[in-house]
């Protein structure tokens, strides 16, 4: 096994399109690393990069202590898992597994040994003698696993291997697939755009935005400290509320106007983000989770401020439920939100359904026993703890 | 309108269809129910009374004077050896060009491909001569290499072959490709396989393409030596003067002629489907 570097890996195409950009990543030996980010990020890119099937175009890729850019996929000692299976359909399950150990001239006797030994992994023993079209989804996607893992090789390279099954199966394959992976302890990158996937799978999440690298981290510092306006608006479901706010000093406190509201903020945030000081009188972006807001009074401790509205709509999940709320205040609609949010081509459509202009919908997530009302008027305690600031010209966080 | 004139109604234009139908599917087979017939007549019967379908007597005189009278085992071995050979290598090597140019990725391939595309325009009669001037020039007239070597690779073979390939998914190629094998066995052990229907449809159109052949035989060969079924029963056709007419003895052998094919299209119909059912989520 071993480790893996992207060190300054550029990848432009032969229009001229720059796929990935500068990209610096350093995976750990045995670590599982997710690449996540919307379409057109170049995670998908960069992955086949890593397994030999995308020429470098600039830097280089390291895997353990080899350059690998000029080495051919089949000599890389990689396995990569694709989207759409890519079983052989001729070939039986028993045959689809070990057609690598074929390629390698592994002895019979042992490769069968192989073969049956991760059929018991993937728990595909009794359809070793199966062809592809004879089994389900999931079935085919156990496969497509077994083919990586009878290899023993040095990476596992997943791309999006999930998103061909419905929503139930793939819970539980996610499950399987990080079992898999701690049983084995291979060097794992996993491609993928849906940030839940990241998030539950990872044990560090690359966000990558048009090539360039956002934020790599594990995932709940990527949650509780976006580095920017498009990680703060991508990690998240649902997503964090943006809002215009303006920071004032008053004496020593300083106030977030967001709208008609106040919210003073704590001594503690401004130690955290002295950055702020400098923000005062100047527009920024206000980012507030859902499960930042709450009924008032339900919070120990953190009422510090409070947002008025009213409900537009009200969504039951069981134990909790999503309340939207029409607010008084500017939304932040920059291209780093609403491409955090949704696909380009939807930008525009969302941009219409979250906001009038002068109002804006946010998303509280409250508990079930909230009594709220589609139409009541609202009262949203908002937690001045967890309230995360961007500099609205650079989408950087405000930090230090 | 009530129902019962609807259901007439309906039931009318079936029959009407139907007849249509039954109508053209005659025209089809008359004339091949005709040479079967025939091929059974004596041959004043055959004469006096051409379209008759029923032979009277009947009789399969004109089987065995083909056998005794005529080289017939000779010219089906020929055209056995020919179209056997043709076939093989020209699905090999058709699938093979086609591979290159479905995927890989060389300097002048899209002119390689347009050259093919254009050479399926041109009639085949009007290479007749060349191809005579070729195979003299190469020493190999009058064997069954000159008869062979020219019909080795077709244009649309490739074409077809390079259609499919490209449907194929390309990430079961990478997938290979990851697995360790090279370009060769990629073709050779996953997409050959998976290629199945094309090779199935290319199997049968250039086993009957050859097996029917006349032209390219006439021109790459003069021995009788070397006659096969088509250039022997053309040669039935304009058989001498005072020969009679010889319907019979003619008709027997396309009779017999048309049965490889027809096997072939009854053997390989089951066997043409979707190879590729399995390897991808769709």
């Amino acid at each position: 096994m071993a480790g893996i570097t992207f060190d300054n890996v550029t990848k432009t195409y032969g229009d001229g399109f720059l796929a990935v950009s500068d990209l610096n990543l350093e995976v750990q030996d045995g670590e599982f690393v997710v690449l996540v980010g919307p379409s057109g990020c170049g995670k998908t890119t960069a992955l086949r990069m890593l397994a030999g099937l995308e020429e470098i175009s600039g830097g280089t890729v390291r895997i353990g202590e080899r350059m690998v850019n000029n080495v051919p996929p089949g000599d890389r000692d990689v396995a990569m898992v694709f989207q759409n299976y890519a079983l052989y359909p001729h070939m039986t399950v028993a045959e689809n597994i070990g057609f690598a150990l074929r390629m390698r001239k592994v002895p019979k006797a042992e490769a069968r040994k192989r073969i049956e030994e991760t059929a018991r992994i993937i728990g595909l023993v009794e359809h070793l003698d199966r062809k592809p079209r004879q089994l389900s989804g999931g079935q085919r996607q156990r496969v497509a696993m077994g083919r990586a893992i009878v290899r023993e090789p040095q990476v596992f390279l997943m791309d999006e291997p999930l998103s061909n099954l419905d929503a139930k199966l793939r819970v539980q394959m996610r499950a399987e697939i990080s079992r898999i992976q701690r049983q084995l302890h291979v060097t794992t990158v996993y491609v993928t755009h849906d940030q839940i996937e990241a998030m539950t799978m990872g044990d560090r999440v690359a966000v990558l935005r048009r090539g360039v690298l956002q934020q790599f981290d594990v995932p709940q510092r990527l949650y509780e400290r976006p580095a920017n306006l498009f990680v703060a608006s991508f990690i998240g479901s649902p997503a964090m509320n943006m809002l215009e706010g303006t920071l004032e000093l008053q004496g020593d406190a300083l106030i977030c106007r967001i709208g008609t509201a106040a919210l003073t903020l704590p001594a503690e945030v401004l130690a955290a983000r002295p950055g702020l000081a400098q923000h005062v009188g100047r527009p920024i972006a206000v980012g507030i989770r859902p499960e930042a807001l709450d009924e008032p009074g339900r919070r120990d401790g953190g009422d510090g401020g409070r947002l008025g509205g009213r409900v537009k709509a009200v969504e039951a999940l069981g134990p909790e439920q999503l309340v939207h709320v029409d607010v008084d205040a500017k939304p932040v609609l920059v291209e780093d939100v609403l491409e955090g949010l949704v696909e380009p081509e939807e930008a525009g459509d969302l941009a219409e359904i979250i906001t009038d202009g002068s109002r804006v919908t946010i998303v509280a997530r409250l508990d079930a026993s909230a009594s709220v009302r589609p139409d009541d008027p609202i009262e949203l305690a908002v937690d001045l703890r967890h309230l995360h600031f961007f500099d609205l010209g650079s989408g950087e966080a405000i930090g230090a | 309108m009530n129902d019962a004139t609807a259901v007439r109604r309906r039931q009318l234009r079936t029959a009407i269809s139907y007849s249509i139908l039954v109508a053209i599917a005659v025209v089809f087979i008359f004339p091949f129910v005709i040479a079967v017939a025939t091929a059974f007549k004596t041959e004043p019967n055959a004469t006096a009374d051409p379209l008759n379908l029923v032979p009277s007597p009947f009789t399969t005189e004109a089987f065995s004077q083909l056998y005794k009278d005529q080289d017939f085992l000779l010219w089906v071995q020929n055209s056995a050896i020919v179209t056997l050979s043709v076939t093989f290598l020209r699905v090999f090597l058709d699938s093979l060009a086609g591979y290159a140019l479905a995927r890989l990725r060389f300097r002048g391939r899209g002119a390689a491909f347009a050259t093919i595309v254009a050479v399926m325009a041109v009639p085949g009669v009007v290479l007749l001569i060349p191809k005579f001037l070729m195979i003299r020039q190469l020493g190999i007239y009058n064997t069954y290499y000159g008869m062979i070597i020219p019909l080795l690779v077709d244009a649309a073979g490739v074409f077809i072959m390079k259609n499919f390939f490209e449907s194929i998914p390309v990430s079961v190629e990478e997938s290979a490709r990851i697995d360790g094998a090279n370009i060769f066995q990629i073709y050779w052990l996953i997409v050959l396989p998976m290629a199945r229907p094309a090779l199935v449809t290319l199997f049968i159109l250039s086993f009957q393409g050859s097996w029917n052949e006349l032209a390219h035989f006439i021109v790459s060969a003069q021995s009788t030596s070397l006659n096969t079924l088509t250039k022997g029963v053309a040669q039935l056709a304009s058989g001498q003067l005072g020969s009679g007419n010889r319907y019979p003895l003619k008709l027997a052998a396309s009779v017999l002629m048309t049965i490889p094919v027809a096997v072939l299209f009854f053997f390989f119909q089951r066997r043409i489907m979707n190879a590729s059912s399995g390897a991808v989520k769709e």
